[in-house]
């Protein structure tokens, strides 16, 4: 049975499946869900907090969640453009989904080196 | 890369379980990096295949080519004795070794004659193990050596052979060789001898010392030649092939010459003269070399080609012969 992220708290629970996650961005005490039907969903739980539930929750399946600096976490199988100098990155599956975020050079130096090394 | 809650801008963290993530990668890792192609497989089971037919082909052929040696026997010597090596002797011939052999005796020897005056050769027809065989049987004639080109017409002769062998390198007597007590050749590479001294004949194998100096002092006859039969025992030799094979044989001390019809081995030979009764004999140089005998009927019994060297400057300067002659 697929595992799912849940993010509950007393009023609110949402339930997604990890492989629906194109990316989650803090925004202070929020983070917006970026899901792959490209609707997003703003979630009362900071980031740090999303990591823990992702490594409680998910397991081995909270691998394919990279956190790039303090305010980004991306889905790896979305993964479809870097660009280092133009700190660019291109989140796609070539379908549906087409978002474009920012991170640091030396972040995303890191991410290439470790696509690249899981590639060979 | 860092695996801790709080990081900074400049870094990325894989989220998840780190211990299981590390061994799936691991395990991962592990499991492509050995994983044979199918094409290895195939490979190695080809190759394995190959190998296999290789050892295969290699032991037929090395069966194939497994020549049976036989255990030669010794030769005697002054001092010890010779053995008959009993899996030799099974192996001699071509056909079962008849267990009633025709045993010469003296009786049979001296059936025919007509006249005990008569010097001449009583010519036999017989067969031994399917071997055809005629046997020369001299009657009041002694036997000497004669040195050179023989005399075709000489008609005292009632029986000769080419005795000794004639060394191809250097056209020398092979062994010793005496005449009328000259020793004109030395050596023993033939272990069989045969001397005449005072109208005796003595056959025999070893150094022959005792006959090598009595020879010469009675001014007698002696050649060298491979020995046969040893008191009634077959002796092993080594020349192979087939041929035309003669000896001088004594059986219960009558001398007699052999002569084979068909081409026959040596060991052949030696077998048959042993299953003949023969107690001591020694080759006679055999093939196509000319000879002849002079049966009670002054009917001339020839063998050989008189051709055979074709032409008389082809004769060996060292040919030599056995000669019997009126005593």
């Amino acid at each position: 049975m697929e595992k799912f992220l849940l993010i509950s708290n007393s009023n609110e629970l949402v339930r997604v499946a990890p492989k629906h996650i194109v990316c989650i961005t803090a925004d202070g005490d929020y983070s917006t869900l970026l899901q792959a039907d490209g609707e997003s969903r703003v979630v009362l739980c900071q980031l740090g907090k999303l990591v823990e539930m992702i490594n409680s929750q998910l397991g081995a399946r909270g691998n394919d969640f990279i956190r790039l600096g303090r305010s980004l976490i991306i889905n790896l199988n979305y993964v479809h453009y870097i660009n280092v100098p133009k700190q660019k990155l291109v989140l796609s599956d070539s379908c549906s989904v087409n978002h474009t975020v920012t991170a640091s050079k030396e972040a995303l130096k890191q991410l290439k080196e470790l696509i690249e090394e899981e590639g060979k | 890369m860092i695996y801790f809650n709080d990081i900074d801008d400049n870094q990325i963290q894989v989220l998840g379980t780190r211990e299981e993530n590390n061994y799936q990668n691991r395990l991962q890792k592990f499991v492509l990096k050995f994983k044979p192609h199918i094409k290895t497989y195939v490979f190695i089971i080809i190759s394995v295949l190959n190998l296999v037919v290789v050892i295969i082909i290699f032991i037929f052929i090395a069966r194939d080519n497994n020549v049976y040696n036989r255990t030669e026997v010794q030769y005697i010597n002054s001092n010890e004795e010779y053995y008959l090596n009993e899996s030799d002797a099974a192996e001699i011939g071509y056909f079962e070794i008849d267990n009633t052999p025709t045993v010469l005796n003296q009786k049979q020897i001296y059936d025919n004659i007509k006249n005990k005056d008569i010097t001449y050769t009583e010519v036999v027809d017989t067969v031994v193990n399917d071997i055809p065989f005629k046997i020369y049987i001299p009657h009041n004639a002694v036997m000497s050596l004669h040195h050179g080109i023989i005399d075709l017409k000489d008609t005292t002769i009632v029986y000769v052979a080419q005795a000794a062998d004639i060394r191809a390198d250097n056209g020398n007597i092979v062994g010793d060789f005496i005449l009328k007590g000259e020793q004109i050749s030395r050596g023993i590479i033939k272990r069989g001898y045969c001397a005449s001294i005072n109208g005796q004949i003595f056959i025999g194998m070893g150094n022959g010392d005792g006959f090598l100096n009595e020879t010469i002092t009675q001014g007698g006859y002696m050649f060298r030649q491979y020995p046969l039969v040893h008191n009634g025992k077959w002796i092993n030799n080594k020349p192979k092939g087939k041929s035309i094979r003669r000896s001088i044989c004594q059986s219960k001390g009558q001398t007699f010459m052999v002569e084979t019809i068909s081409r026959e081995s040596f060991s052949d030979f030696a077998q048959s003269l042993v299953d003949l009764g023969v107690d001591n004999a020694i080759y006679l140089v055999g093939s196509n070399t000319y000879g002849w005998a002079i049966d009670q009927d002054n009917i001339k019994h020839e063998f050989g080609n008189k051709e055979y060297y074709t032409d008389i400057q082809n004769i060996p300067q060292n040919i030599n012969y056995i000669v019997w002659r009126k005593q």
